[in-house]
Order: C-alpha cells, then sequence, then structure tokens
C-alpha cells in the first residue's frame, strides 16, 4: 500500500485545529479526515479503514477517552493506532491514555516534526534490511 | 487537606464522623447519664431507707434538691452535647470546603492549560503548514517571519508551563511520583541533550559525574527539569568560550549535585533573590524569571535544599537532595 494511501482520522474539537492539522498531514502525504465530536468520530472509525487516529481529550460528548475506550473494546478498530494531541496537562493523564492503549502522547502546542515524526514512525516504520 | 477523589474524600468523611459523632457520642452520653444517675440513685436510696427514720419533710426536700441538681446536670451535657454537635458539623463544613477548594484548583488548572495552549497549537499548526510550503511557496523572508512566530508560540508556551508549575506546586497539587531511577543517568541526559547548544556557543563543559550508577529514589521528570534548568541558566549565563562544570556525588544519605560557571558575578544581595518567581539578574535575557523558583520547589518537595554561591567570575548552583527522597535522617 502506498503511503497516500494511509488514512488519519483527526478527532478535534477546535476546527481551526483540526482544519491546520489536517493541511499538514496531507502535505505529508496522507489522507487526512476530520471528525469534530466523539459521535461522528466513532462512526467514521467503523465506516472509513482508518490507519491511524490523533485524537485531542477534551472533546464534547463524553471526551477523547470515551472514544479511545470503544475503539479499543471493538475488534473492528482495536488495532488502529491513537497517538493522543491535548492541551490538558493533569499529573496521570499520560499514563491513563497509554494504558487504554494510546500509543503515542503529545501536550499542545507540540511541534508538527515531533507529532509527525512520531506518526511516520508508526505508519511509515524503516523498512527492515 | 486535599483530597484527590470523591472516593477517598467521602470515606475520610465518613470516618471522622463516625470516629467524633457516633462512637463517643453515645460513649459519652451513657458515661454522663451513668456518673449522676449512680450517685443520685445512691443517696436517694441512703436519704429513703439508711437514716433510720428521718422526718417526711427532709426526704421530700434532699430529693428535690437532689433531683433538682441532677435536671442541671442533665441540661448542661445536653447543651455540652449540642456544642459538640456544632463542632463536628463545623469539621464537616471545613472537609466540604476543603474539597471544593482543591476541585477548584484542579479546574482552574485545567481551563486555563486548556484555553492557553489549544490557540497556540492551531497557530503552531498553521506556521508550520506556511514554513513547510503546505499553503503554497514561501519567500525566504516569509520564512524567516514564520521562524520568529514560532519562538513566539515557544516561548509563550515555555511560560505557561511554567507558571502553571509554580500554581501546581504552591497550591499541594503537584505529588512526587517517586519511583528507583539513577542520578546520574539523569543529569548525563540532559547534559548530552544540550551539548550542542554548549558547543554552538564555544563553552568547554567539564563533567565529573562517575561513570557508576547513582541509585536514588526521586521523581526522575521532575529532577530533570531542575537540571534543565540549571544548565540552561549557566548556557544563558556563561560568555562564549567559558567554562561549565557540573559534579555529583554522594555523601551518606545525600547527593550533592554541584554546577559552576564562569561569568558575571552574582552580587551577594542577590544570591536569594535569585530564587523568587519573575526575578532575573538581567530582565534583558530570555526567559521569564521562573526556572530557579520551580527548581527550589521542586528540590525542597525532595527534602533537599538548593542555593548559590559567588565568587569573582564565578558563580555555582549547589543542591544536597536526599538519596530518598523526603527522608533526610535528620
Amino acid at each position: 500500500m502506498a503511503d497516500s494511501e494511509k488514512n488519519i482520522l483527526i478527532i478535534e474539537d477546535n476546527r481551526d485545529q483540526a482544519t491546520a492539522l489536517a493541511m499538514y498531514a496531507k502535505g505529508k502525504g496522507y489522507l487526512p479526515k476530520v471528525a469534530y465530536d466523539t459521535t461522528i468520530a466513532l462512526m467514521m472509525l467503523r465506516q472509513f479503514k482508518i490507519d491511524l487516529v490523533i485524537l485531542d481529550l477534551g472533546l464534547p460528548g463524553g471526551g477523547g477517552f470515551f472514544v479511545l475506550e470503544n475503539a479499543k473494546r471493538s475488534y473492528k478498530t482495536s488495532d488502529i493506532p491513537f497517538v493522543v494531541l491535548t492541551a490538558k496537562i493533569e499529573e496521570g493523564l499520560e499514563k491513563k491514555a497509554r494504558e487504554k492503549g494510546a500509543l503515542e502522547y503529545f501536550i499542545k502546542p507540540c511541534p508538527m516534526e515531533k507529532l509527525f515524526g512520531a506518526i511516520d514512525a508508526i505508519l511509515r516504520p524503516p523498512a527492515t534490511n | 487537606m486535599a483530597f484527590r477523589t470523591k472516593d477517598a474524600f467521602e470515606k475520610e468523611l465518613r470516618l471522622l464522623v463516625w470516629e467524633l459523632r457516633d462512637n463517643p457520642y453515645r460513649r459519652f452520653l451513657v458515661a454522663f447519664l451513668l456518673i449522676w444517675a449512680i450517685p443520685f440513685l445512691t443517696i436517694l436510696y441512703l436519704v429513703i431507707y439508711g437514716g433510720g427514720a428521718p422526718s417526711q419533710p427532709a426526704i421530700v426536700s434532699t430529693s428535690l434538691i437532689l433531683l433538682l441538681l441532677f435536671a442541671i446536670s442533665v441540661g448542661g451535657g445536653i447543651i455540652a452535647l449540642r456544642m459538640l454537635n456544632n463542632i463536628l458539623d463545623k469539621l464537616v463544613a471545613y472537609f466540604i470546603r476543603a474539597k471544593r477548594q482543591d476541585e477548584l484548583k484542579s479546574r482552574f488548572v485545567a481551563t486555563i492549560s486548556h484555553e492557553l495552549k489549544s490557540p497556540l497549537m492551531a497557530l503552531r499548526t498553521n506556521f508550520s503548514n506556511l514554513s513547510a510550503g503546505f499553503a503554497g511557496p514561501i519567500t525566504e523572508n516569509q520564512q524567516a517571519i514564520v521562524e520568529t512566530c514560532q519562538n513566539v508560540i515557544d516561548r509563550m508556551d515555555q511560560l505557561i508551563v511554567g507558571v502553571l508549575d509554580l500554581y501546581k506546586i504552591e497550591s499541594g497539587m503537584i505529588t512526587l511520583n517517586l519511583s528507583d531511577c539513577d542520578a546520574a543517568h539523569l543529569l548525563s541526559a540532559q547534559q548530552s541533550e544540550m551539548s550542542s547548544l554548549f558547543a554552538k556557543k564555544g563553552i568547554e563543559v567539564i563533567s565529573k559525574i562517575p561513570q557508576s550508577a547513582f541509585p536514588v529514589r526521586w521523581d526522575g521528570p521532575k529532577m530533570s527539569i531542575v537540571f534543565n534548568n540549571l544548565l540552561s541558566n549557566a548556557l544563558k549565563y556563561t560568555p562564549e568560550k567559558g567554562t561549565v562544570s557540573t559534579q555529583l556525588e554522594s555523601l551518606d544519605d545525600f547527593l550533592k549535585f554541584e554546577i559552576q560557571n564562569t561569568g558575571e558575578q552574582i552580587p551577594k544581595e542577590h544570591l536569594e533573590t535569585i530564587f523568587a518567581r519573575f526575578e532575573k539578574l538581567h530582565p534583558e535575557m530570555e526567559g521569564y524569571g521562573l526556572g530557579l523558583a520551580i527548581s527550589r520547589d521542586i528540590i525542597e518537595a525532595h527534602g533537599g535544599r538548593i542555593w548559590a554561591e559567588s565568587r569573582p567570575q564565578k558563580n555555582s548552583f549547589i543542591i544536597y537532595v536526599p538519596k530518598e527522597a523526603g527522608k533526610t535522617n535528620g
């Protein structure tokens, strides 16, 4: 599968942020899709073939953990890697997110090179041999 | 008083009420009645049956006096119990207020963090789109402007994180997550992360960190912040071609870390004030003057001490931290 076919679902309620992230993901050669709340996010996760999720935790309709828990419970979506991107800096939040299945955790405003470095490492691992 | 969860708070409250009200309250009531009832009944018995043949009015008057005394005592007891109840109610109200304040603090930090950091992320992503050319070609001049804006975002982020860290430390919201770690590794990691910046300024770094492990029980990430702050300060205040030396040594239950740098001497009168928040020796320098304040808070939370010393053309920062945080053994 070519890189350009990798779908990234951006779950982010801040529309400015979501649009900018989608533009960056597109620039990096991914196919971004955007969901602004948990209901739409869960629907899109089931409806489309998503290769990776960028998840905001402070979402309307149950919050990011609700999406993460639901996705990890369903056999159809349990293997999708989740990268958390949040502005929350509460103690123990990263541990909780990782325990619930998030692969990476970034606090806003993290540099895009760092965020997409991690995403590239997940979706485009360097070829062995 | 700070409760981390609703359950913990309710459990604590129930325990308090049981301890102070239910249990001793009943015991006190029974003991009170027994103390007064037993002598009263004994005297009454003696007056009626033990005194030979006393006259009828004497029995009546003695009984009335004792009855009156008993009534007064019971009344006094009830008032005392009501006072005890009031005190308990106040204590319960205090606990509820403490819990609300704790919740308010958490909400304040969460809100400030979210409201300030989210727009910064939107800005950063948009500038990254411009810089990477994802929004169309960009000229060299435009690129320079975008980089300046990104640096401003970095500085604002540092300020937000610093202020929130201080707030959390001072309001007791930061708890140390202690784990077994290696102090030498924590320090070396920070040093190697910054080595290119020191090299860029032509600063020689002399490191006296033993190769062997320095096992400690600290909050590793928070102590890394301290090392990073001190190294960043040394980088900022050491002139080009200067020298920075770091030393780590074990002293019984403590670890001593010293960082020394060449450069303008910190005036004696500023050796203490530089640890105050938003205090900077040179206001024109980059930063917000929060690093040393945060470092001191973290060190003190571990049960250690940090201070500065200065000599002509040389300044040092010295830290003593117990190997097991909070354990000082006198």
